[in-house]
């Protein structure tokens, strides 16, 4: 042991103290632990996984990762802003515990298994992160690296899954017969493609049913993968690069992070590695190593983490925004974003046609697609794992504002002619897509907020009515539970302009009229 | 001054190394005092050394490794020298390491960093009397072996006031030797240890030593380096009291051989107080009637809060930033 393995300490627990009331527990053994590293005098304590994710994050943030950037800002009391530069943007000095993205969601890919795509120029980190999370899977440097894919435009389907066996081609009667020597990265519990975005179109339909449905097939033989994280790098989002990356690859990627610039301030750091030839990858200290059963109960915990219904309506009133196109269906049902996509009408003559509403005030005219059902699984899972992360049991509609960006950067497409995007100072919003992401969600809470629909919400109030169940509901009861439906879609639908969030509404609202229409013919059947 | 001969000849064998362990801390640390780790060396780590030598002389390199290493991570942390925040660690060095020299030989960089970490335990914690610990482990430590010095460490922590440890410490307890353990929580030679773990398991406030205070006292004004910035509120706790002073919570655990303050939460202030089974104190005026004896508070009626959990009493004042704890048996 070396006194001065500083790029081995573990940030001493608990990381993040004060965040949940649990039953106090004093281990004698805590005596002997201190700045000192003692091998084999102290027993070791186990950590809770939520701690010992936490302690990974900050051993990274101090060891691994230079120059962190704090962009996901927590606050627990006034904070210090400041007006910078021309533009006067803010730089908030944040209050509470407040965390690097390029370091948090890569961990939280690992702790969810999700799948993450680094993009940002050459030479920023994008690659050691990457590795960093294999060496947390428990894998050695050397392993990870060389099971790590990397694209080139000569890359086949046999390079990245694997090869028939060339005996067995000319020998087998049948395909049966035929072995494959599987690639060794497919049973990996954390699988990195370095550069995605030069892989060729064929290899990248291989790669998206490794990675949609988590199997590899070749003549016929298949290999089931391990369920695992993914990390893939590109020096550019936007689908540039050698080939164009296809659709349905892009749409499986949940989670998109930016390495930032490296900041010189922080140059000494980088000569220390330099000095001390030292490689952070290689000195992870084995107590933020994650087992194969550590990882999976990480998983169940994360899901275990409540969404409290009030941030869950939040959430709804969001995604409501978007999807509607009043003037690209006839009936109600069609009236949205994806129906004028897939008819191949130019976009900006189905924007032309929309003329009746405030075009900046409805959030909707900022977009050009909804959020889809996968994204919204893909929120819900990466919030609760930042609650987790923060050591809490339920999601705050903090952790969901911060982490919404991330998550819809590359699906949420924004409208960039949009009367928005054409206010002087909203034109930041053109090119900083995160910034613009937090923008809407702060938006539509405000909206939200505006039309108290915490404490007004009469289509909640029925949903809930008809939550408790059907049974025993009279005749009458049910016939005045479809009057009431009425009076309210009469109500809604009275002298309005048509928004996002009334269009869901509405349909709900249909929905339920049809599900008591049904059981009012059932019973009169009885 | 200089030092020994057998810890001469193993700086001068690793000269070269030696200075880059030296090189590279003044880089990692710009603060790093080479003064006061020359002193160190000179004053706490040859002793040691030259103990080890005298009775493995073949072990002795092998212990100036891992002490010096020790030694220059105490430096860099600014806990030795005459800037030390702690001195609890230095006079460790340099008055039972050299007693321990047998175990230290045996497990160098296990025994040299666990009681430098306890050391600094102690000497870091308000309210534990690391000194008695020091004594104790000095008087009774030298003839261990290691898994036992480790054992010991932890009863003597307990009775030096580490009253939060006191399961643990029991449980160690029971691994040593009849005679050293009943030296250890100050019984009378003679005594069996299983009917003095059964006293200890059945009231946090017996001693085997009648002459230890029944009460305590915790808390003061944070002004005059006390814990408490106005006078505390108390509620209880399973394991102790739960303590609001100002906008700060903390966690009060005490028996018979201390009591020390932990971080809390609003929440855990907030949550439910236990039931307790056991009669309370009846408080008249400024005195508390417990059962068969009776306890004068020096502090008005007015204000006087009492709170008990199973086994104590703690009075709290709206005129007192302390908190008095008195057994409920």
């Amino acid at each position: 042991m070396s006194a001065f393995d500083i790029f081995k300490r573990v940030s001493r627990a608990p990381t993040n103290p004060g965040v949940a009331v649990k039953p106090r527990q004093f281990d004698v053994a805590e005596l002997y632990q201190g700045p000192i590293q003692v091998s084999a005098a102290g027993e070791e304590s186990a950590a809770p996984l939520d701690e010992k994710l936490r302690q990974a994050y900050f051993w990274i943030v101090n060891n691994a990762i230079i120059s962190p950037h704090y962009d996901i800002e927590y606050h627990d009391g006034p904070a210090p802003s400041y007006a910078i530069g021309d533009t006067r943007r803010s730089l908030v000095l944040p209050s509470a515990q407040s965390y690097s993205s390029f370091i948090l969601l890569p961990l939280l890919t690992f702790a969810t298994r999700k799948k993450c795509l680094f993009v940002g120029g050459p030479g920023r980190g994008k690659t050691a992160s990457a590795i960093l999370m294999g060496v947390l899977a428990g894998y050695a440097v050397g392993e990870v690296r060389r099971a790590m894919q990397h694209g080139h435009p000569q890359m086949t389907i046999a390079d990245l899954l694997g090869n028939p066996l060339p005996a067995d081609l000319i020998n087998a009667q049948s395909m049966d017969e035929i072995r494959i020597a599987w690639r060794s990265w497919l049973s990996m519990r954390v699988k990195i493609v370095d550069e995605y975005n030069r892989i060729p179109t064929r290899t990248q339909s291989a790669l998206l049913t490794v990675m949609g449905d988590n199997y590899a097939e070749v003549l016929n033989h298949i290999f089931e993968c391990p369920e695992s994280a993914w990390y893939l790098t590109a020096n550019d989002d936007q689908g540039g690069g050698t080939y164009q990356v296809i659709e349905a690859l892009r749409d499986r990627i949940d989670v998109i992070v930016q390495a930032l610039a490296f900041n010189p301030r922080f140059l000494n750091d980088l000569l220390l590695r330099i000095e001390e030839n030292a490689r952070p990858e290689e000195l992870a200290p084995r107590e933020i190593i994650f087992s194969e059963k550590e990882i999976d109960q990480m998983g169940n915990e994360i899901r275990a983490i409540s969404v409290p219904e009030e941030v869950r309506r939040r959430l709804e009133f969001f995604c409501s925004q978007f999807e509607l196109s009043e003037t690209a269906g006839v009936q109600f049902e069609y009236m949205t974003k994806d129906t004028a996509r897939l008819s191949g009408v130019d976009w900006a003559q189905v924007v032309a046609a929309d003329n009746g509403r405030d075009r900046l005030k409805d959030l909707g005219c900022q977009t050009r697609n909804g959020v889809s059902v996968r994204n919204l699984m893909t929120l819900l899972v990466f919030a609760k794992a930042l609650a987790y992360f923060r050591g809490n049991r339920a999601v705050e509609l903090e952790d969901l504002r911060q982490i919404l960006p991330f998550v819809l950067h590359d699906k949420l497409q924004p409208d960039l002619e949009a009367p928005f995007f054409c206010v002087p100072e909203n034109a930041g919003y053109r090119t900083d897509r995160l910034s613009w992401l937090r923008r809407l969600f702060d938006l539509s809470c405000d909206e939200f907020n505006r039309l108290d629909l915490d404490r007004n919400d009469p289509v909640s109030d029925l949903a809930e009515e008809f939550a408790l169940g059907l049974e025993g509901i009279s005749e009458r009861e049910t016939r005045a539970r479809l009057t009431k439906i009425e009076r309210l879609v009469s109500e809604l639908s009275k002298g309005r302009k048509l928004y996002g969030h009334l269009y869901d509404d509405l349909q709900k609202l249909k929905y339920l009229h049809q599900r008591y229409t049904n059981y009012l013919h059932w019973l009169r059947a009885q | 001054m200089s030092v020994s001969t057998p810890f001469a000849r193993i700086l001068a064998a690793g000269r070269t190394q030696f200075n880059a362990r030296v090189a590279e801390a003044k880089r990692r640390s710009p603060s790093f005092d080479s003064d006061a780790f020359g002193a160190f060396l000179i004053s706490a780590v040859d002793p040691v050394i030259a103990a080890v030598d005298a009775i493995s002389p073949d072990r002795a390199a092998s212990v100036a490794l891992s002490a010096y290493d020790i030694a220059l991570m105490l430096a860099a942390q600014g806990m030795i020298g005459p800037k030390a925040r702690y001195p609890l660690v230095g006079r460790a060095w340099g008055t039972l390491f050299p007693a321990l020299a047998q175990q230290i030989s045996e497990e160098p960089a296990e025994v040299l960093g666990a009681l430098s970490n306890a050391a600094l335990y102690l000497g870091s914690t308000p309210n534990l009397r690391g000194e008695e610990w020091l004594q104790h482990m000095c008087e009774l430590a030298p003839t261990t072996t290691v898994p036992e010095l480790l054992a010991l460490g932890k009863v003597l922590a307990w009775r030096s006031g580490v009253a939060h440890f006191r399961s643990g410490a029991l449980n160690a307890a029971s691994t040593l030797p009849e005679n050293l353990v009943v030296a250890a929580v100050g019984a009378t030679p003679g005594n069996s240890w299983a009917s003095i773990r059964a006293r200890f398991d059945d009231d946090p406030w017996w001693s085997p030593n009648a002459e230890v205070a029944s009460e305590r006292c915790i808390g003061d004004f944070s002004g005059f380096g006390g814990s408490f910035s106005q006078p505390p509120e108390v509620r209880a706790s399973v394991s102790g009291f739960w303590v609001k002073s100002g906008d700060r919570y903390s966690l009060l655990i005490a028996d018979v051989w201390g009591a020390v303050l932990h971080p809390a939460s609003a929440e855990e202030f907030a949550s439910p107080a236990p039931i307790i089974k056991f009669p309370v104190p009846v408080q008249k005026g400024n005195r508390l009637i417990f059962g068969h004896r009776a306890v004068d508070i020096d502090l008005p009626a007015e204000g006087l809060s009492v709170v008990c959990n199973e086994t104590t009493a703690a009075v709290s004042s709206i005129y007192s930033h302390q908190i008095r704890l008195y057994p409920l048996q």
